[in-house]
């Protein structure tokens, strides 16, 4: 099935939790300035990069997801003052766990784009993207069930 | 092991009932051939008290729910776990006189020495009222997981291998003295994050939650493992969270009650440093 995939130009599937104040209004002035990125990730807008529940990641990717994206405000900007500090650190250790489980890191991606970063936004989108074509499909569901 | 620190045990465990200065003393006794947890709430009982190498239960899973004041044996791990438990507030330490003792590590039935044992690095308790017995030397290193030298993809197939085995009895979570939680995630019903009557992929779920949730607490007292019927072995995963923080956030759990948690503490500085490593390393 991977090799398939990867053949028939695999799309990855992307999760994006985005900060209301920062990272969506960057990912909303990339549409509105027309700045083309890839339409692999779907963005779910939280209030803030510290709403995220390790447990959303960790069930997107069981649900299928092949990369998940976290989008904050950059520190110091956060709209609740502190909210992406803890963010931050919660992620750093997300990403060392799931490499320990067997997932590669890079699937997970935690940025700081602000609300006039449209391009920047779809920059990230674009390189994640190709980040992920590259690892190809995740597949955990079946992976873990079946022992592939 | 010496009966030098029973006795001792026992003549503190005494003068506290008979003082009145505690309502009820938790400790371990036999029954049969096991070492099981007890609560001693008059001197007469006193005499059950054992202290031997096979006090493996970390008692301070119970502290939680006992009433009055409590002297309660503890070991390494156990004084870690109170020090978990007073930092999140889940005991008051005006209840509580803790009864030191050092460990030389548990064994088990066949006189195997656990695991979580031969790796501990703490077997003198970290707070105490009373001390009992003699402090025994500590392990200054850790070993090195072999699962770290395993590829992505052999870690993900080991994983797999082990939480396919998961029966779900949530006895690992049962057992530890960090899990408190009112309602526990694992077992939400609304909305049910682990499907009961879904696939394996839920149990790895379950797992890589249970783990997130260790972070910053975990004293590696070896509970869970011991616990489950099917033999995963936790104490890798759970001891791999606990390293990570060391690393990144300089915390070691229940070593010392200033120690801020460190999920729900930031540094500005040092975490900006800190985040650039592990995007060089991580990605």
């Amino acid at each position: 099935m991977e090799a398939k995939n990867k053949k028939d130009g695999f799309e990855p599937r992307i999760v994006g939790f985005l900060c209301n104040w920062c990272s969506y209004a960057g990912a909303d002035l990339a549409g509105t300035s027309r700045i083309e990125y890839p339409p692999n990730l779907r963005a779910v807008r939280v209030m803030c990069s510290s709403r995220v529940n390790p447990l959303f990641v960790l069930k997107a990717f069981q649900e299928g997801a092949d990369g998940v994206f976290i989008g904050g405000c950059h520190p110091q900007d956060c709209h609740y003052m502190e909210g992406n500090y803890y963010a931050r650190r919660r992620f750093m250790l997300l990403k060392r766990l799931i490499e320990y489980m067997g997932i590669n890191p890079g699937r997970l991606r935690v940025e700081w784009v602000s609300a006039s970063e449209g391009d920047r936004f779809a920059k990230i989108v674009r390189e994640f993207t190709g980040d992920l074509k590259r690892l190809g499909p995740l597949d955990l569901r079946e992976r873990v069930c079946d022992g592939i | 092991m010496g009966s030098d620190t029973e006795n001792a045990l026992k003549r503190e465990a005494r003068n506290l009932l008979k003082k009145g200065d505690v309502d009820l003393v938790l400790g371990y006794c036999m029954e049969g051939d096991n070492v099981i947890p007890c609560f001693i709430s008059s001197p007469g009982e006193v005499d059950g008290l054992v202290w031997n190498n096979r006090c493996k239960n970390n008692l301070a899973v119970y502290l939680r729910e006992l009433e009055g004041r409590v002297a309660v044996v503890a070991k390494g791990c156990d004084s870690r776990a109170i020090v978990e438990l007073l930092k999140a507030k889940q005991v008051e330490r005006e209840d509580l006189i803790i009864l030191g003792v050092s460990c030389r590590g548990m064994v088990d039935k066949e006189g195997e020495e656990y695991g979580s044992c031969r790796v501990c690095l703490h077997r003198n308790p970290v707070v105490y009222d009373l001390f009992v017995g003699e402090k025994v030397s500590e392990r200054e290193e850790r070993d090195v997981d072999e699962l770290e030298s395993l590829s992505l993809r052999e870690r993900l197939e080991f994983w797999s291998k082990q939480f396919r085995k998961c029966i779900n009895c949530l006895a690992c979570r049962n057992v530890c003295p960090m899990c408190f939680c009112e309602e526990c995630v694992l077992e939400k019903k609304d909305p049910e994050w682990i499907t009961r009557a879904g696939d394996a992929s839920n149990l790895f779920l379950l797992h890589a939650i249970k783990a997130t949730h260790m972070a910053g607490r975990c004293v590696e007292c070896g509970e869970c493992e011991r616990a489950c019927p099917v033999d995963i072995p936790l104490m890798h995963l759970y001891s791999r969270v606990c390293r990570d923080v060391e690393e990144l956030f300089g915390v070691e759990s229940g070593m010392n009650l200033e120690d801020k948690p460190p999920l729900a503490a930031f540094d500005l500085e040092r975490d900006a440093m800190l985040e650039e490593n592990e995007k060089n390393k991580r990605g």
